[in-house]
């Protein structure tokens, strides 16, 4: 036990410490309540980012915290994935924070607002950094909560509905993490995540018990990870206010989610495992590809803008889970740079469809004909993430639809194949519309120079949209080492 | 004499250059729009000429160095854009960039009519650059690339004038070259993975062993049949063509739809053919292949000739005529395929059909599109008599006219008799029956081809002016020279069909491994047999007695039902119900789940009542109990009054009475015990489920929201925080 690295506990302390200063300003201390949120997620970004150079360098880094008794404690541990999911995270909170300040400009509460929006930063952070299902837990149920009075912020009576279904659907999941905790500390007297996984050694004599506790986890990470039928929650919470909707339910607790899944495939579970379970891993496959294909079906009977693109979500979240159970190196690596790619470019989407909000008060889709003749720049950001998502060349998206392809077909399942392409049709037929009618449409938008949204919200929209073609362009020195990093621990 | 050519490889920047410097080009054209109009126009001109340049030297090249190659690394590493020129695609090439020149030459003065012109010429270029690249690739991928760089950038062409139909025809364009676009990538896919290779080589050795090899080719067709107009595909074509600009609909109409051609003819006639010439046994797939294919070029050339001769629009009649004649051109593949080993005549007569569908149907549709902008009018009904007007147009609009027909001395009769002799030699060789009849249809859309064409020619130039027709001004010089030398390559071509046949066919074929003996038979072609003259004879008189016919009834005005359409018929119940089925399943899923998990708190407080109402029940006939006990012991004081009088009995009635208060106190504490307890439980349950937010009179139902929650939440937060800072103080 060292503290010759204590990155983690930084990022997880600083931003509660953060929240607390917030919530003891006063409401009108605007410049200061922005001061201190942006310096406390800053910090969690340089925390979280000077770990890269250990961890690259195959460095442990552990910190065990407490032990409640034998094998259940609260233990940090970094790991490539890990790093990973709280790099984009906290990156993406730096952007979010500054379109936040410009978004909330004008709403009620503010002060609340920063300071669960701060405070749901450790819980993500303590996500990625968790060295055991016990910690990992704990932060998920408290990413939950935490995030909760951000859904209903609105105050409405909506909004209250979408908070209560939020929260049931989240503690629902979490009460099923929950019960396979016991059931695993049970079996193996350890809940630490090893590279080759715990459960590897108990599998032959327990099997039912093992597929029990699969099915345990899978569904209540797959609640926060919006497979189907477990879905539901997350259009509901839309409504939401748009950076909140951009951070949390297209990056942080849907990919806290995904990358549930992944820890306890590749940590618990291990890979030659489920290999051997591979008959549940085909039904689990059969539920994600029918989430990929009716999310995107219902994606396109969406009128409203952020509805249409939380289904798309819901396909996209399709999209990682089915590169990882695909279980071979070129379908997982797919998988994970996807957790990246679409984190950037829908991040991008929902940043754009809230400067539309802002700018122009609109919410429909038919409302929004001609939209790009006054907001150019959102709406060139707006196409750059669609199109990167829907696989056109040089942006993000097609690196890892390729990945996961190829990896379909070396784990000799073409048919996996198939529904990527079949969805990669059902994508375009969704966002192409929204393209073509802000810049072709006669709309009641006029040209009007100088009246984008706010350089605030601007300024970080256009950025993630750069760095989603960089992404693309340079995937091999961007984002590909890091996964392969990861891909190292696993195969 | 066969293969001897192909053996040589060059190596040359040439193919790199015409396909990335029209796409690079691109870039400059808002630049140079900003100085002027003039600039611009000059700088597409500039492009589109070197281009052709570029590519009548790749040209030359090609048929006297063999096939030339080059490479170009992009994005991955492991896929680079793989550029290998043969004979055919530089045939393609080179006819392309030609009429795209010509295109450019003519939308300099049309083009003055519409707006938006730097996006146009931008993604004039970038097209350019699309359809050029897919004929000089050498693998699939390559191919699919610059194929889906056409697809999307032509898109913008189709929409150009932004109004309701264009959108509506526009995004059926998209959404059907986007689908097209991925069948060929599933294909392609499919194809690496098995093979290892996307290369556009002769692999049916090994395509045969794939178990998916049928749904592959399926795959390849259709994806390149939508680009193609292939019935029943065609849904998009005469909806998109006719509302682009007149230079956009010439080069959609004339070039794009040679992609999808061009496409299965390297699947049919290269992919799925055998390595080695020798394994004859092979040909069998390819032939069944071909069958399949000879049959839907039949079926696309007479459905939408057809068609062609009920429209009213010129240039909707023109879209079905382009896809009537990729009829042809896909029965040329197919019998090529079919005859394999054999082929050299069906692959002759597809190449040169290509070339000479080009130039006329490229051409009618600027001549028309030249009249639409000098009178501001499409409906044939409401044309007629320009023949004044418009001259130069008039004359080479019949010579193209009688192109098209097949009128021997003009272009379409060279290629059409290569075509004929073809599928003659289909059912001779194969002795079919099928294919006879096959030949027969072929006869008739022939007729019906001459008939909807003339009917169009006499409805615009010819006849009397119809009032309110006004025309401004006269065709300028720059499309008069359009014109003229379009006509002059449609004479040229119909006089000299033997050049023709040695100078560009036969190398083309020559480069395919095909039998010698056939080889030789289609240079030896006789253009002017008698019994070829014969047939045209046959359908000219056949097109006359339509014409008539159709005239007199006034049947060719009458509009076709809805409801007899393949759209109606077919795609639109499809899509609806392919729609229906999936919203409807995922939104019964997200419905049930829902109520699932948001009516569990009210479920488990209904939980509660119920239990509560159980207590009350239990505990009631727990406190009648004594009640009755009470009565019946009442009862039998009074019969111990009445009855029997005895101290024993005084004595017992004491006991009981004594007894009985008891029992009374015990129940009494039993129920507030009872009570209290159900109370709490209550309560607890009513507290934890006071998330349920339907108003029932009860105000905390609603008042969980962020006003109270936050002093909750700092306990948790303070207590996570303590946790963590003693630890933190504990480790150190």
């Amino acid at each position: 036990m060292n503290l010759a690295y204590p990155q983690p506990i930084i990022a997880v302390l600083v931003p509660v410490i953060g929240a607390i200063i917030i919530r003891f300003l006063d409401e009108d201390q605007v410049r200061e309540r922005h001061m201190v949120a942006l310096f406390s997620i800053g910090i969690v970004f340089l925390a979280v980012a000077s770990m890269l150079p250990a961890v690259l360098a195959e460095r442990v880094i552990e910190l065990r915290m407490i032990e409640f008794f034998e094998g259940l404690g609260i233990y940090f541990k970094i790991d490539p994935l890990g790093l990973v999911f709280g790099l984009v995270s906290s990156t993406l909170w730096v952007f979010a924070t500054v379109y936040s300040i410009g978004y909330m400009a004008h709403e009620h509460d503010q002060r609340n607002y920063f300071v669960f929006f701060v405070l749901s930063c450790s819980a993500a952070m303590g996500v990625a950094f968790a060295g055991n299902l016990f910690t990992l837990y704990i932060f998920y149920e408290y990413l939950a909560i935490c995030t909760y009075p951000l859904v209903v912020h609105a105050g409405t009576a909506e909004s209250v509905k979408a908070g209560i279904k939020y929260i049931s659907y989240s503690l629902g999941g979490g009460a099923l993490v929950f019960i396979s905790i016991f059931m695993i500390h049970d079996l193996v007297g350890t809940l630490d995540f090893m590279p080759g996984g715990i459960l590897g050694g108990v599998a032959g004599d327990s099997r039912t018990l093992v597929m029990i506790i699969f099915i345990l986890l899978i569904a209540g990470f797959g609640t926060k990870a919006a497979i189907m039928p477990l879905h539901s929650w997350l259009p509901g919470a839309m409504v939401a206010p748009t950076p909140v909707s951009a951070l949390l339910h297209a990056v942080a607790i849907v990919k806290a989610g995904v990358f549930g899944i992944a820890r306890v495939f590749f940590s618990i579970f291990g890979r030659e495992l489920l290999v051997d379970m591979n008959m549940i891993i085909n039904i689990l496959a059969v539920f994600v590809c029918f989430t990929i294909i009716v999310g995107s079906f219902m994606a396109i009977k969406q009128t409203v803008l952020k509805l249409r693109l939380a289904y798309s979500t819901i396909g996209q979240l399709g999209y990682i889970t089915l590169g990882v159970l695909l279980l071979t190196p070129a379908g997982v690596l797919g998988g994970l740079v996807h957790i990246i790619n679409h984190a950037v470019l829908k991040i991008t989407l929902f940043f754009c469809a809230g400067m539309i909000i802002t700018v122009t008060g609109k919410k429909n889709l038919d409302q929004l004909h001609g939209v790009g003749r006054q907001l150019p720049l959102t709406m060139l950001a707006f196409s750059i993430g669609a199109l990167g998502l829907m696989g056109v060349m040089p942006i993000a998206g097609y690196i890892s639809k390729y990945y996961i392809l190829t990896g379909s077909l070396d784990a000799g399942l073409p048919i996996f194949a198939y529904v990527i392409l079949g969805s990669t049709l059902l994508n375009a037929i969704y966002y192409l519309p929204i393209i073509v009618s802000a810049f072709f449409k006669e709309g009641e938008f006029e040209k009007q120079p100088g009246y984008e949204a706010p350089l605030t919200m601007l300024v970080p929209t256009i950025a993630l949209a750069v760095a989603g073609i960089l992404f693309g362009l340079f995937a091999n020195y961007t984002t590909i080492p890091f996964i392969e990093a990861v891909l190292k621990t696993i195969f | 004499m066969n293969g001897a050519a192909t053996e040589n490889f060059i190596t040359s920047g040439l193919p790199l250059a015409i396909a990335l410097v029209p796409i690079l080009a691109a870039a400059l054209v808002p630049l140079a729009g900003r100085f002027g109009d003039r600039y611009r126009n000059i700088l597409v001109l500039l492009i589109t000429g070197l281009v052709l340049v570029f590519s009548v030297s790749l040209l030359r090249q090609v048929f006297v160095q063999g096939e030339v190659l080059s490479q170009f690394s992009v994005g991955f590493g492991d896929l680079p854009l793989y550029f290998r020129v043969d004979r055919l695609g530089a045939v393609f090439n080179l006819i392309s960039a030609l009429v795209w020149f010509l295109a450019t030459v003519f939308s300099l003065s049309y083009m003055t009519h519409e707006s938006r012109h730097n996006r146009y010429y931008v993604f004039y270029l970038l097209t350019l650059g699309g359809c050029l690249g897919v004929f000089l690739t050498a693998d699939l991928f390559s191919l699919f690339f610059f194929f889906e760089i056409m697809s999307f950038a032509s898109y913008l062409l189709v929409i150009h004038t932004q109004s309701e139909e264009a959108m509506k025809a526009g995004r059926l364009y998209l959404y059907l070259g986007v689908f097209g676009g991925l069948c060929i990538l599933a294909a392609a896919i499919m194809i690496y993975w098995f093979t290892g290779t996307v290369e556009l080589t002769p692999m049916l050795e090994q395509l045969l062993l794939l178990p998916a090899r049928t749904l592959v080719a399926i795959l390849l067709v259709i994806g390149f049949g939508i680009k193609a107009g292939m019935v029943p595909l065609h849904i998009w074509l005469p909806k998109a063509h006719p509302v682009a600009p007149a230079p956009a609909s010439a080069l959609l109409s004339g070039i794009m739809i040679k992609t999808g051609a061009y496409g299965i003819a390297r699947v049919a006639t290269v992919i799925y053919t055998p390595e080695a010439a020798e394994t004859a046994g092979l040909w069998a797939y390819t032939q069944q292949m071909g069958f399949v294919l000879i049959w839907f070029g039949i079926l696309t050339m007479s459905t939408a000739a057809f068609m062609a001769l009920f429209q009213g629009n010129a240039k909707r009649l023109l879209a079905y005529s382009s896809v009537s004649q990729m009829g042809y051109i896909l029965m040329g593949i197919g019998a090529a395929a079919y005859l394999g080993f054999e082929g050299p005549m069906a692959l002759g007569g597809f190449t040169l059909h290509v070339v000479n569908h080009a130039f006329f149907k490229a051409g009618m549709f600027m001549m028309v599109g030249a009249v639409y902008f000098r009178t501001g009018e499409i409906e044939l009904s409401r044309l007629g008599g320009l023949w004044r007007d418009f001259p130069v147009t008039t004359v080479v609009f019949l010579f193209a006219a009688m192109g098209i027909a097949g009128i021997p001395l003009l272009n379409g009769y060279t290629s059409k008799v290569l075509l004929h002799h073809a599928i003659v030699e289909a059912y001779e060789l194969h002795d079919s029956y099928a294919l006879y009849i096959a030949e027969r249809i072929f006869m008739l859309t022939g007729a019906m081809t001459t008939c909807y064409i003339a009917r169009l020619f006499s409805s615009i130039f010819l006849g009397e002016k119809p009032a309110g027709l006004t025309v401004k001004g006269r065709e300028p010089w720059n499309e008069r020279l359009v014109f003229l030398t379009i006509g002059s390559a449609i004479i040229f071509i119909g006089t000299n069909p033997f050049l023709m046949l040695r100078e560009l066919v036969g190398p083309v074929v020559g480069s395919f491994p095909f039998d010698d003996y056939r080889f030789n038979y289609l240079m030896n072609t006789d253009f002017w047999d008698v019994h070829d003259l014969q047939g045209m004879a046959a359908i000219v008189a056949m097109a006359a007695v339509f014409l008539v016919a159709g005239n007199r009834t006034a049947l060719f005005t009458r509009k076709l039902p809805y409801w007899l359409s393949i759209e109606y018929l077919l795609y639109s119940p499809l899509v609806r119900a392919v729609m229906f089925i999936y919203t409807r399943s995922g939104r019964i899923l997200e419905l049930s789940v829902d109520s699932f998990y948001i009516q569990s708190p009210r479920l488990l407080t209904y939980y509660c009542i119920s239990g509560q109402i159980i207590d009350d029940t239990v505990n009631s006939g727990f406190y009648a109990t004594p009640i009755l006990l009470e009565k019946t012991s009442a009862g039998a004081s009074y019969l111990e009054d009445q009855v029997i009088r005895s101290t024993g009995m005084q004595i017992i009635y004491i006991a009981a009475n004594v007894w009985n208060t008891i029992y009374d106190l015990w129940a009494a504490l039993i129920k507030s015990i009872f009570v209290s307890i159900g109370r709490a439980l209550r309560n607890i349950f009513m507290f934890l489920f006071k998330f349920d937010y339907s108003s029932r009179g009860d105000e905390r139902f609603q008042t969980f929201s962020i006003s109270n929650i936050d002093f909750d939440l700092y306990i948790v937060l303070i207590v996570i925080g303590a946790i963590l800072v003693t630890s933190l103080l504990y480790l150190l």
